[in-house]
């Protein structure tokens, strides 16, 4: 198993309530497997990816991920698992404003040490795979939204990552675009990557290999889809 | 690393050039007064202190407090008490008058004045100071030799070779002749040679004639004495009123002395040299002194503006740490720990502190001039002063304005920021506030970034 979480909880505390965004989530997933989570607005599966993510930490339970218990490290380990194992990719793209559309993705290679030419040839492999190799120096705010979320799918590959997390990547596309994603995704996963997605699409769900659905905190089903 | 430091900062000026220019105006300004004030102070504090063996050299002060009168401090005093002063305290290495003089030199029928000094042979050596031509220890024995400032040979002979000419002085009416014995460079400056164009024996007919080397109640001039050891100062205070009743006490017929209670109305005290430029400022007879807590309060004025111009960048940066809490969250996201980020965000300090520094020593060059012509007092830049003094200004102020604004921006907690950034609102967790004060530059900074993607 690649991942393997057990008992995971996470309360959100407040002066006056207690929300429980998590509650007891039991969740194993395996190498090159494609998950998709789906539930109503609220009902946890941003807090399930920041988790599974490591930019969260769970209120209680257990997380391992590949044999190593991730909730017993500390922010510097957990930075470096990050470098070192996940790509992200989010809904509003997330891109640095700053930056250029090559500087962006080489960002997930600079805390790496890796050296410079080496960066400069992986940022154009992962710019021609998601085909916006012609923007390179554009910045992100003379992009279309699908373009951007190209160039953050190049951002979330160019490091190879062990996991790569999508927190409803299309969910700001039009219907081409949202597509134009999901292929991507899928020739990532047909290449071997593991993918977990948030998302609203029943019909992008049905393109993962497994869907995983949830309500008020707690995974209701998980079934696997035939493809 | 400094690459991308330098490459974040050029970025960060293109966009927000009034930021970045506020930011660095700013910190150059605190420094540009710290620098010019501390110099101010620093010339202050540095009057005597050039010469050789400063603290062991020392005036004799005297103090009068005569029934009926205000009591007072002078430096010009009764030059009566030196010999017996060397006589007895074998504290004392040397000891020389010091008296000051107008000169007037007749040149093609036109006067220039000049200002002078009479003293005794021993005064080069006592002074540790070498002359450019002639021989220190010589200059001064002929009663008509005479040692001339480089600037002042320059003005009456065109040039600074002038040994063995001869110049016409008047002094006080009466016409002399003099022969050039030495000429003198550079004295340590600020001190007591500033501006004194030419020195000369003291001419033999005053040592038996004038009053002040007769009796102790008349003054002309100034002691300076040189000390065995700097502790000997305070030594021979301590036994200075004994010396005034063996050595200056009389009869009440007696002219010379005092007097029967001169202890009562009449004492000497000595002052170390290199304090008299404060001490100074309570003397008769002086000039060119000042207040020591005037000079105190002008170097913590600079303190204060350099303070400052530190709070105006950590307050320009705390109150945009928002608007880098987006970059913030995703550089953590991919993997940069929290402390690669504050070193990132001390690093833009840091340079942010160097720019501000170089302008501010600019501004320092260009005040320093004007206060030296407002105020008359030769301040100058001393760069090997400021050479020791920037680095540690700009590492300083890049430390104290950086230090906040990165450990908050690097603290920021990325799932937060992430969710709040869909979200036109400020980023809670717990409901408690993530970035403190800047909501409202958060909230603008997003309809901004919206309107601006949707054109
Ligand atoms: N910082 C927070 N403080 C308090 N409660 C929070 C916080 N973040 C999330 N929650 C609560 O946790 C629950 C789960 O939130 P989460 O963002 O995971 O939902 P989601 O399934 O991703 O919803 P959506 O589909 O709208 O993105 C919600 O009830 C939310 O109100
Ligand atoms: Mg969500």
């Amino acid at each position: 198993m690649l991942i393997h979480l057990s008992r995971i909880q996470r309360l959100y505390r407040s002066d006056e309530v207690e929300t429980t965004a998590l509650h007891d989530i039991e969740l194993e997933i395996a190498q090159g497997e494609f998950v998709a989570i789906m539930g109503p607005s609220g009902c946890g599966k941003s807090t399930l990816l920041n988790i599974l993510g490591t930019i969260d930490r769970p209120t209680a339970g257990s997380y391992r991920f590949g044999g190593e218990e991730l909730t017993k490290l500390n922010e510097a380990a957990l930075a470096r698992f990050r470098r070192e194992n996940l790509g992200y990719i989010f809904q509003s793209f997330n891109l640095i404003d700053e930056l250029t559309i090559e500087e962006n993705i080489e960002l997930a290679l600079v805390y790496r040490n890796i050296p410079k030419p080496e960066r400069r040839k992986r940022v154009a492999q992962a710019m021609d795979r998601v085909g916006i190799a012609h923007r390179a120096r554009h910045y992100p705010s003379q992009l279309s939204g699908g373009q951007q979320q190209r160039a953050a799918i190049a951002r979330a590959i160019v490091g190879e990552p062990r996991l790569i997390l999508a927190d409803e990547p299309t969910g700001n596309l039009d219907t081409e675009n949202g597509t134009q994603v999901m292929d991507i995704l899928q020739t990532l996963n047909d290449e071997g990557s593991t993918i977990i997605m948030v998302t609203h699409s029943p019909s992008h769900a049905d393109l993962a290999r497994r869907r995983v659905d949830m309500l008020d905190g707690q995974i209701v089903i998980s079934v696997r889809n035939v493809i | 690393m400094i690459a991308s430091i330098l490459r974040s900062i050029g970025r960060q000026a293109r966009r927000h050039p009034l930021y970045v220019g506020l930011n660095v105006f700013g910190l150059a300004l605190g420094i540009g007064v710290f620098l010019t004030l501390a110099l101010v102070v620093r010339f202050e504090y540095s009057f005597n202190t050039g010469f050789v063996d400063a603290d062991r050299l020392a005036r004799m002060d005297e103090h009068w407090s005569e029934p009926g009168t205000t009591p007072y401090e002078s430096a010009d005093v009764s030059f009566r008490a030196l010999p017996f002063l060397k006589q007895d305290f074998s504290e004392i290495e040397d000891g020389v008058t010091f008296t000051a003089t107008n000169l007037n030199v007749e040149k093609n029928g036109q006067f220039t004045h000049f200002s002078g000094r009479m003293t005794d042979p021993g005064f080069f050596r006592m002074f540790s100071l070498r002359l450019l031509q002639g021989n220190s220890d010589t200059a001064l024995t002929r009663p008509d030799g005479l040692v001339l400032s480089r600037q002042a040979a320059m003005t009456v002979f065109g040039k600074p070779d002038v040994l063995g000419k001869t110049v016409e002085i008047n002094r006080i009416g009466q016409k002399s002749t003099y022969t050039v014995t030495g000429v003198l460079g550079d004295a340590p400056s600020p001190g007591l040679l500033d501006n004194v164009d030419m020195l000369l024996p003291v001419p033999p007919q005053d040592r038996l004639q004038r009053s002040c080397f007769l009796f102790w109640a008349s003054s002309c001039g100034e002691i300076l004495l040189k000390f065995h050891k700097h502790n000997d100062i305070a030594a021979v205070n301590a036994r200075l009123s004994d010396f005034v009743q063996h050595r200056a006490s009389g009869t009440a017929e007696d002219q010379i002395s005092i007097g029967a209670d001169g202890k009562r109305v009449y004492a000497l005290s000595v002052v170390p040299l290199k304090e008299t430029h404060f001490h100074d400022s309570q003397v008769e007879d002086t000039a060119n002194s000042a207040e020591q807590y005037v000079i105190d309060g002008i170097g913590l004025i600079g303190l204060l503006a350099l303070i400052l111009g530190c709070a105006n960048t950590v307050n320009l940066a705390t109150a945009r740490a928002g608007l880098r809490a987006k970059e913030v969250a995703l550089r953590k996201t991919l993997g940069a720990s929290r402390f690669m980020l504050f070193t990132q965000f001390m690093g833009e300090a840091m340079v942010f502190s160097c720019i501000a520094g170089l302008s501010g020593l600019v501004l320092c060059e260009i005040c320093v001039p004007a206060i030296a012509s407002v105020t008359g007092e030769a301040v100058r830049i001393n760069y090997y002063f400021i050479a020791l003094l920037l680095p540690l200004v700009i590492l300083g102020s890049g430390l104290a304005s950086g230090l906040y604004p990165s450990l908050i921006l690097s603290g920021y907690n990325p799932a937060s920021i992430l969710a709040a950034a869909r979200m036109p609102a400020c980023p809670q967790e717990g409901g408690k506030q993530l970035c403190y004060g800047t909501c409202w530059l958060w909230r603008n900074f997003l309809s901004q970034s919206a309107s601006l993607s949707a054109h």
